[in-house]
């Protein structure tokens, strides 16, 4: 908490060794938004520079931690946005060391590329309520929305993985 | 369903770091670290046309009338003038001034890279004025120079009649020299729109979505050379200090320093009325060069050591005048 408060008052090594702190949290929330390490890096460059410009305003430093994910699922939406391209999750995904994938490692992909089908807005309540364990609440806090949307997306976003799951079980029996 | 998100969950937590991860953040930080400096440098520029302005200098005019010293020194104002007593610069102990600083134009730093190729096609030192259809911005780029060699580094100080040491005071050696111009990153305001028209043009004709050309010191409006930095090492105990050689008609009339309770105090370097300014990350030293060498520069000597003290700093400049 003093760290966080060093910061907002123009501290740049406490600024600093807080994001060094939360750099694996944004790549990989970053990563599991896009599904590639260059989005992922320059989503975590863009979150950086503008929590450096605005952490001044940051009026709660017990929400920092929040405060950053909500900047970075903005920065990644606008990343996705702006480039609107096509997402090759696959083929750079990390965990292929293996020599060769396993049943279950199939079925992470599918859920990876599944996520990565969906809207801006159910894809990012996806990452916040599994990855980062929000509760709505949080999540509507996040996104800058009603509780009631949140639900409603979340569920439909469920709605969504499980049949395009089940789709692609059939599809592989 | 809850099995697989929670096999999603633990892949998200095994995808492995990349090395350039920390690199980008520290780009990141330096990228805002830098729009900040432009703010406050351009707000320093606006600052004076402000009516506060006007009241302190109304106030320091007053005062040097009493009879006060060469500088002078009224509320948080601190002025360093020239042997002509124009005002070089002025420090200032409190950045809220009541003022805006203007923002950059949205998606300026979008095109880091096509700015790199840039300015690997340009000789060191070398400026140019870019077009980017992207944000539809100009910017200027210069291509840095440094150089660890004191006799190549002496020859470009030749341009501004500038040399400096190999070394000093038996300890201090140099390191290295360079030419930062980090304030040359926008035309000045009255090029800005003739270059945006000109290159935006050159982008539509030849279907590119940048258009750049090399500019010369005039056509920027603002010297390449905005600052010229050595750098020295104690061989005693690794201790780096830098010269900083400032333009005098470039240079801001009013400098504003951190946020964190800075100090400034008055001092002397060589004879001279300089100031001591310790609350930015380094501890800096401000005093105008000897204009018997042909110079406009004002000085300053910055370390980040927190070991050295503000008498060191001033009997490290004042070795380094000596033997300059």
């Amino acid at each position: 908490m003093e760290r966080v408060n060093h910061a907002i008052i123009g501290d740049k090594d406490a600024f600093t060794e807080l994001i060094m702190d939360h750099k694996t949290l944004m790549y990989r929330t970053a990563y599991s938004y896009c599904g590639n390490e260059h989005d992922a890096m320059e989503i975590v460059h863009e979150t950086v520079y503008k929590a450096f410009k605005s952490i001044k305003n940051l009026r709660e430093p017990a929400y920092f931690k929040t405060w950053l994910i909500k900047i970075l699922i903005n920065c990644a939406i606008h990343n996705m946005k702006r480039k609107s391209k096509v997402i090759h999750f696959v083929n750079e995904h990390p965990i292929h060391t293996q020599a060769s994938y396993s049943h279950d490692t199939d079925a992470r992909l599918d859920i990876q590329a599944s996520i990565l089908e969906l809207e801006d807005k159910p894809r990012s309540i996806i990452i916040l309520k599994f990855y980062h364990d929000m509760t709505f609440s949080q999540i509507a806090d996040v996104l800058e929305c009603p509780v009631s949307t949140v639900k409603t997306n979340y569920y439909l976003a469920l709605k969504k993985l499980r049949l395009k799951l089940n789709e692609e079980e059939c599809i592989n029996e | 369903m809850n099995e697989r998100i929670k096999d999603w969950k633990e892949n998200v937590d095994s995808i492995s770091i990349p090395h350039e991860l920390d690199q980008a953040i520290h780009q990141a930080i330096n990228r805002g670290l830098e729009e900040e400096n432009l703010a406050a440098s351009q707000s320093r520029r606006k600052w004076f046309g402000k009516k506060k302005f006007h009241a302190l200098a109304i106030s320091g005019v007053i005062l040097a009338f009493a009879g006060s010293a060469y500088a002078m020194t009224t509320f948080d104002l601190f002025q360093l003038r020239n042997d002509k007593g124009e005002v070089v610069m002025e420090l200032h102990t409190n950045p809220d001034n009541g003022f805006d600083p203007p923002s950059l134009p949205e998606g300026k730093f979008h095109h880091e890279a096509d700015e790199e190729s840039i300015k690997n096609q340009l000789n060191p030192g070398e400026a140019a004025v870019a077009y980017f259809a992207v944000d539809d911005t100009v910017v200027i780029l210069q291509k840095p120079f440094e150089t660890n060699n004191i006799k190549e580094w002496n020859q470009t100080l030749e341009a501004y009649n500038l040399q400096v040491a190999d070394g000093f005071a038996d300890e201090y050696e140099f390191v290295s020299g360079g030419i930062e111009s980090v304030d040359a990153i926008f035309p000045a305001p009255h090029l800005y729109d003739g270059y945006k028209q000109e290159l935006k043009e050159k982008a539509k004709t030849s279907n590119e979505s940048v258009a750049w050309k090399v500019v010369t010191d005039s056509v920027i409006g603002m010297p390449q050379m905005r600052k010229a930095v050595t750098i020295y090492r104690s061989t005693a105990t690794e201790k780096e200090i830098k010269i900083i050689y400032n333009m005098d008609e470039f240079s801001e009339k009013v400098v504003i320093v951190g946020d964190k309770a800075p100090i400034i105090m008055k001092t002397e370097v060589a004879g001279k009325e300089a100031y001591y300014v310790d609350g930015l990350s380094e501890k800096q030293l401000y005093w105008m060069a000897d204009r018997e060498r042909g110079s406009t520069f004002k000085i300053i000597i910055s370390t980040a050591s927190s070991e050295i003290s503000q008498e060191e700093l001033v009997e490290i400049a004042n070795q380094f005048v000596t033997n300059s």
